[in-house]
């Protein structure tokens, strides 16, 4: 996005405070930090004014730290997407979530942090996973459990399946019904799923299923970014900035993060 | 008189809305059938007066394909200018127009009441209030009315007791399937939903402060722990206070929760409940909002007076430094954030809300010598609407045995071990 190019420093250390902050404790020049793992490359423009006015520039390559190594990172990783994703389904279709059953497909730290929000909405949630320890909690935890291939074969109306991308590959979304909401971190779990439009923007249609489009967990290229983007956004940054400085330490970064 | 909207050519991106909210509206789309089926309001001429969006549009076109010859009004600030047009292009008489002030909106209400509506489905009671003002000459040939809110159930309330209500009135707004629902998780949820949305904050971690315990503040409070606040209720009610209590929230006074708010979400309805010095008491940064709501809720004018400046505006964020020097961001002008900056409440919850419109107005027309008072939905109308939202979610409601219809109906069934 052209805009990303316009702004001052001011503005990006307001945008990625704690980030930037680190980054100025240990050097002022420009430094590289590369990231892998499955979050998605930022946008050219954003990239650049990171680099040029920021002094970081962060780059996406095959062997950098994975962020979801980091036990805190995936923590906050995984409550302010299942936030991101919840306030998008609620946005986007303008449907309950309150009463309706949700299937949660997964077995990472994503789908406890959905369930539990989900649970707490006023929904019925269903953990779709074949991981026999995430089974074992989800039904101590007072679950209904369901395993992958049986999440077609539903005895009750399902009105959402929150596919997390943890723990299985790409499913048949065209035999599911209701609404469907991909909330891996790159969109791995429907891509080169074919839809058709609907009626409603962002939603578009696979068989019986609603596939409502998720906002990617970083800045897009052809969208204004949200604060929850900003946020993982910066600490990523974070975290690499420590990783690169001070060996990795988790609790240093769940200290910085923490609000 | 064939309508007053602002773009016909709107029509077909509100048609395409009314189509997903109907796709969604089981118990708007069985009670309707019902209505068509069994001629109960073919030729009936009824107004609806409704915040104008898809939902009610679904309401409005239901009304009219049973055979009711319905025209609409709604007041600018409550209109989709499409769903207008989408309506109108449907044939419907619309008087609503987005951009329209209060003089035009009056107009507005009176050129519904030129057509001479039998009954009218109204929103806060206005329009009804309106008619017994205004057209005397149309209530007297009036069968009844429906209204939907609280606030409008009160005023025709003290009509009735004063002797000026002319015509039956169901308040629709008192059936529990509309009470229990509507403001706790409608609300609830697209008032919380908003407040993240259009100030561009996550509420994961924050301090939320939300004033009032009612049934829209515990819905709430209820979203927003959702999501990962941790929320402080505020309450003046002992009763209501205890209930935030053993829900597991903090409460305490709200000018201690300021000190420590990133949200002030006021859910009173009532005039000045955030005041100047609330305000003033405010950590810069922190963001002001009501859900449900009156105007100045939130204390503006009286900041303004004070001294506060609007710093900057973006979008309906008003960016406001306060006399302390504390900067406060405040949402849509301290508007109900969740009809003026976002879709209003989802769809199925407004589902059960319209339900019990058309059940009220099916219980008007198929009751004879219903005098002129506010009557309650009866219980087994209500029960309908429920029972058919169940099924839609997939629940099935249970059955009275005999056996515990026989104990319900006996006043002395005794058996041994009870006490």
């Amino acid at each position: 996005m052209s805009s990303f190019r316009s702004f001052t420093p001011d503005r990006i250390d307001a945008l990625l405070p704690v980030s930037l902050r680190l980054h100025r404790e240990w050097r002022s020049a420009l430094e590289t930090l590369s990231y892998g793992g499955a979050l998605p490359p930022l946008p050219p423009p954003l990239r650049e004014t990171l680099r040029d006015v920021g002094g970081v520039d962060l780059v996406r390559e095959p062997d950098g730290v994975d962020p979801f190594a980091s036990g805190a990172f995936g923590i906050l990783y995984s409550r302010l997407r299942a936030e991101q994703v919840l306030r998008a389904v609620s946005a986007r279709t303008n449907l309950t979530l309150a009463g309706t059953t949700v299937a949660v497909v997964g077995d990472g730290l994503l789908s406890e942090a959905l369930a539990t929000s989900l649970r707490t909405l006023g929904a019925a949630v269903i953990r779709a996973t074949d991981a026999p320890v995430t089974a074992l909690a989800a039904r101590l935890d007072g679950y209904r459990v369901q395993p992958l291939k049986e999440l077609s074969a539903r005895d009750t109306p399902v009105h959402l399946t929150v596919l997390t991308g943890e723990g299985h590959g790409i499913l048949p979304v065209d035999t599911l019904e209701g609404l469907v909401a991909d909330a891996s971190p790159d969109g791995a779990a429907t891509a080169g799923i074919g839809t058709s439009p609907s009626s409603r923007p962002f939603v578009g249609r696979a068989g019986a299923a609603s596939l409502v489009e998720m906002p990617a967990p970083l800045p897009e290229a052809d969208a204004t970014p949200s604060g929850t983007q900003w946020r993982i956004l910066d600490a990523l940054i974070a975290l690499l900035v420590l990783d690169r400085h001070d060996a990795g330490d988790d609790d240093r970064f769940a200290r910085e993060v923490t609000p | 008189m064939t309508g007053r909207i602002a773009d016909p050519s709107l029509w077909r991106a509100g048609q395409d809305r009314i189509d997903w909210a109907r796709a969604h509206m089981p118990v708007t789309v069985a009670l309707s059938d019902r209505l068509r089926e069994a001629g109960t309001v073919a030729g009936v001429r009824i107004g609806v007066s409704d915040v104008l969006e898809p939902k009610t549009a679904t309401v409005a076109l239901a009304l009219a394909e049973a055979g009711a010859e319905v025209t609409v009004t709604s007041a600018g600030r409550n209109t989709d200018d499409a769903v207008a047009a989408a309506l109108a292009h449907a044939g419907l008489p619309v008087y609503a127009r987005g951009e329209a002030g209060r003089s035009e909106d009056r107009e507005n209400a009176l050129a519904l009441l030129d057509h001479r509506p039998e009954v009218i489905v109204d929103d806060g009671a206005s329009t009804i209030r309106l008619v017994h003002l205004e057209r005397p000459d149309v209530v007297a040939q009036m069968r009844g009315a429906t209204e939907q809110t609280t606030s409008g159930v009160r005023p025709l309330r003290r009509m009735h007791a004063e002797g000026a209500l002319r015509i039956p009135v169901v308040a629709a707004n008192d059936a529990r399937s509309k009470s229990l629902f509507d403001n706790r998780h409608g609300t609830g949820q697209s008032v919380v939903f908003a407040v993240a949305d259009v100030a561009e904050r996550s509420l994961r971690g924050a301090t939320v402060v939300v004033v009032g315990y009612g049934r829209v503040g515990s819905g709430i409070a209820e979203h927003a722990a959702a999501l990962g606040a941790r929320v402080i209720v505020t309450e003046t009610d002992p009763v209501a206070a205890l209930q935030a209590a053993f829900a597991g929230f903090a409460v305490r006074t709200l000018a201690q929760a300021v000190a420590d708010a990133d949200f002030v979400i006021s859910a009173t309805g009532i005039r000045h409940t955030v005041d100047v010095g609330h305000l003033d008491a405010l950590p810069t940064g922190a963001i002001v909002a009501v859900g449900g709501g009156v105007s100045q809720e939130i204390a503006l004018d009286a900041a303004r007076a004070a001294g506060a400046t609007e710093l900057a505006r973006d979008g309906a964020v008003s960016t406001i430094r306060m006399p302390s020097g504390s900067v406060v961001h405040v949402l849509d002008d301290g508007n109900c954030l969740n009809v003026s900056a976002a879709e209003g409440n989802p769809v199925e919850i407004m589902d059960l809300s319209f339900g019990v419109q058309l059940a009220s107005v099916e219980y008007l027309l198929a009751t004879v010598g219903l005098d002129a008072a506010v009557h309650d939905l009866p219980r087994a109308a209500d029960d309908e609407v429920a029972a058919i939202a169940l099924a839609s979610f997939g629940g099935t409601v249970d059955t009275v045995s005999p056996a515990q219809r026989d104990f319900l109906a006996s006043w002395n069934s005794h058996e041994e071990g009870d006490e």
